[in-house]
């Protein structure tokens, strides 16, 4: 039954309003009439061909004998069998990683990352553990600084670079020890070979930065 | 005159006292208030018990029930020369040497040392970063620290610093209902900047407000000591009292034992309270800073553009070829713009990876190629700071009719803002109750009723615009009074209420 239990997710409650305005004077069928609108419109748009059968089972019920109770477990049951897949918990690299390394696994990613709760646990309990470092921390000589901001910020560093300026422009001239403003315009300058193609690395970007940079 | 047997016994006591302070006892070491709150001990009956659990966070056997034992026990274990005992626990050990009761120092910490050289301490910042509705968890905000890095640049490369439950795989009722009565453990993290960034920001779309704290030199060492120290705490996680929120204040505490900040929440902790204890202390926030969130900035830009780029960035986002005569800086904009909206839908799951990286990819390309000045948009800078945002508790007094007869009501709502409310600081069209009950007089019987009990109320509704068409929903878990005709009485229901809709801004705002 825990198991059970454990595996409802919140969208059960979407569901139940049919039940609560199925009386018998004229107004509140109409209200009936818009709960079933609104429960089958969930359902599709969560989309899940299961869920979507387990709402129309309820409002079937519902409109047989209205009876509660049955609805619920009715629900409960439908949804255990349904139930989301386990959350994917692939902590990655950061966003940016994940997107330009094609690990399609953001969607997975963002549900386990979205509570304050499970943040912690994607990305690991004790100190440390974080994106690609195993400590969690900001660590390294340049090079490995560069690639860390780079691969963790690869979103807002492309936008950064083609712009010519921006907060990840300003780290990573910290780091390297250059001119902010000089180190955008050259990236900027610079910036189809930096990106040469969508599915570029990283690591590849990381070096051609520190080539420009030095240049 | 003292028999045989007693004067043993005190010379056995005599003896043990002698043995368990060796020598170092000349200095009279009791405990104070600053060593309470530096193992997170709370008054429990009679004596104090820490709110950290595992035993291994403290030196003495009986150490989270007895102060006084670990206070002795450290005062002779941490000073011990070339024991590296200290490097596991260098807050208590800074405590004693600042007391003079050790000698030494920490520099042959090699792990330790390490840290320090990563984070680079500069000063703390608590974050908060504001509500998330998609999440029940995260309705009412976080907060969470940042060590903020002395490195070269900006401050992404510092550190926040985050106490979170660790609540395995569970979700759901088990989760919620766990969490609520302490069955989680939780623990803290460290992680760079930059990801804290990505997860609210750009993930989860909430703004990030940055408040720097007034420390000194001394407070800042003992903070990142605490961090480290207090990484192998398990301590209980409870959603609604002894929260993330709750815990950061404890560690406040410990820095500057002078506060008192923890002792005035008991039931429930949130984290905008925290906030506003935190403001009412003298000299504890000294600057304020906003970090918008990807979609904050969205909306801020696009409400900056003229009618032809709003076109352009339409047709763009169709990726319909446009010939438009904008100048080199407005487009520069609608690109700008584009790409982040690109990075938002992938985000929220709306478009393939491949297209959106075939997307990103042609707009940097193009704005790479739209060189500028150096300043081209007006950027989001300030929003409003929610530590000005209204109290969470309400109570209301209204007067009506009902059925042509006179009604009194009184309501009070502990928690947490509805839309009649200024929203200054808060989360716009969101409306949040918990535990709200109304009472009615009726005059026309002369009697008290309950008119309603709403468990949980939530309401959020989101602005469609050009770029978004958020879902607004309502939900309601509760019990009613409902005049039901046919009775010609009234009834109390249980009343569980879904709505499911859109909104639209009637006016520009």
């Amino acid at each position: 039954l825990t198991a059970f239990l454990q595996r409802i997710q919140p969208s059960l409650l979407f569901c139940l309003k049919v039940f609560n305005h199925t009386k018998n004077n004229k107004s509140s069928e109409i209200l009936k009439f818009w709960g079933l609108l609104i429960s089958s419109t969930l359902c599709y748009t969560i989309g899940e061909k299961m869920l979507n059968w387990a709402c129309n089972l309820i409002n079937w019920r519902s409109l047989m004998n209205k009876n509660l109770i049955k609805g619920m477990a009715v629900a409960v049951i439908m949804f255990a069998g349904t139930s989301a897949e386990a959350i994917d918990s692939t902590g990655g690299c950061g966003l940016g990683s994940m997107a330009w390394k094609g690990q399609s696994g953001i969607i997975p990613q963002v549900l386990a990352m979205s509570t304050n709760a499970t943040f912690m646990n994607t990305i690991g309990v004790t100190l440390g553990t974080s994106g690609c470092d195993p400590n969690g921390r900001v660590t390294g000589g340049t090079g490995k600084l560069v690639l860390a901001v780079i691969e963790n910020n690869m979103e807002q560093f492309a936008m950064d670079a083609s712009a010519g300026q921006g907060e990840t422009i300003e780290t990573l001239a910290g780091i390297l020890n250059v001119d902010s403003s000089e180190l955008g315009a050259k990236a900027q300058a610079n910036f189809a070979y930096l990106f040469d193609n969508e599915n570029v690395e990283a690591v590849d970007v990381a070096l051609r930065l520190m080539e420009i940079a030095n240049a | 005159m003292l028999n045989p047997m007693m004067r043993v016994r005190r010379f056995a006591f005599a003896l043990f006292f002698l043995l368990l302070c060796g020598g170092i006892c000349q200095a009279e070491t009791t405990v104070d208030a600053a060593w309470l709150k530096l193992l997170m001990y709370q008054k429990s009956g009679n004596g104090y018990v820490s709110v950290i659990e595992n035993e291994d966070f403290f030196l003495a056997a009986d150490g989270r029930i007895n102060p006084q034992a670990e206070l002795n026990v450290a005062v002779q274990t941490l000073g011990r020369e070339g024991d590296k005992l200290k490097c596991t626990f260098p807050a208590r050990f800074m405590y004693l040497q600042q007391r003079g009761l050790v000698q030494g120092s920490l520099a042959d910490c090699e792990e330790y040392q390490k840290f320090l050289q990563d984070v680079q301490p500069e000063a703390v910042t608590l974050l908060f970063t504001n509500a998330y509705m998609n999440n029940p968890s995260s309705l009412f905000g976080h907060t969470l620290f940042r060590i903020d890095t002395k490195r070269k640049g900006t401050q992404l490369l510092a550190h926040g610093v985050n106490f979170g439950a660790d609540t395995g795989d569970e979700s759901g009722v088990l989760y919620a209902l766990k969490g609520l009565w302490g069955g989680y453990y939780g623990a803290f993290a460290v992680k760079p900047y930059y990801d804290v960034i990505n997860l609210y920001n750009n993930i989860e779309n909430r703004d990030i407000w940055e408040y720097r704290l007034k420390l000194t030199d001394e407070e800042l060492a003992l903070f990142v000591a605490y961090v480290w120290e207090i990484r192998q705490a398990k301590i209980r996680y409870y959603f609604a009292s002894k929260n993330c929120s709750y815990v950061l204040l404890l560690v406040l505490e410990v820095v500057r034992p002078s506060l008192n900040l923890s002792e005035r929440f008991h039931w429930y902790t949130l984290p905008l309270d925290t906030l506003k204890a935190i403001q009412k202390e003298p000299h504890l926030i000294a600057e304020t800073a906003y970090r918008p969130s990807r979609q904050s900035k969205i909306k801020y830009r696009l409400a900056q553009m003229n009618g032809v780029q709003k076109q352009a960035l339409k047709k763009l986002l169709r990726q319909e070829k446009t010939e438009n005569n904008l100048s080199n800086k407005e487009q520069a904009e609608v690109l700008e713009t584009a790409y982040q909206y690109v990075q938002y839908r992938y985000v929220d799951g709306e478009l393939p990876l491949k297209e959106y990286r075939q997307q990103s990819f042609s707009l940097l390309r193009e704005r790479s190629k739209t060189a500028t000045g150096q300043q081209y948009f007006d950027e989001l800078k300030d929003g409003e700071n929610p530590i000005l945002a209204h109290e969470a508790s309400l109570v209301s007094v209204s007067v009506g009719a009902e059925r042509g007869k006179v009604f009194e009501e009184l309501g009070f709502r502990p928690l947490y803002t509805s839309l009649l409310e200024d929203d200054f600081g808060l989360l716009k069209g969101a409306e949040i109750s918990l535990f709200e009950t109304k009472l009615r007089h009726l005059d026309g019987k002369n009697a008290v009723v309950l008119e309603e009990f709403k468990g949980l109320g939530i309401k959020s509704l989101s602005e469609n615009d050009m770029l978004f068409s958020p879902w607004s929903y309502d939900l309601n878990v509760g019990i009613k009074r409902l005049f039901e005709a046919k009775k010609g009485d009234d009834v109390i229901l249980a009343d569980v209420e879904l709505g499911v809709g859109k909104s639209y801004a009637l006016l520009p705002q």
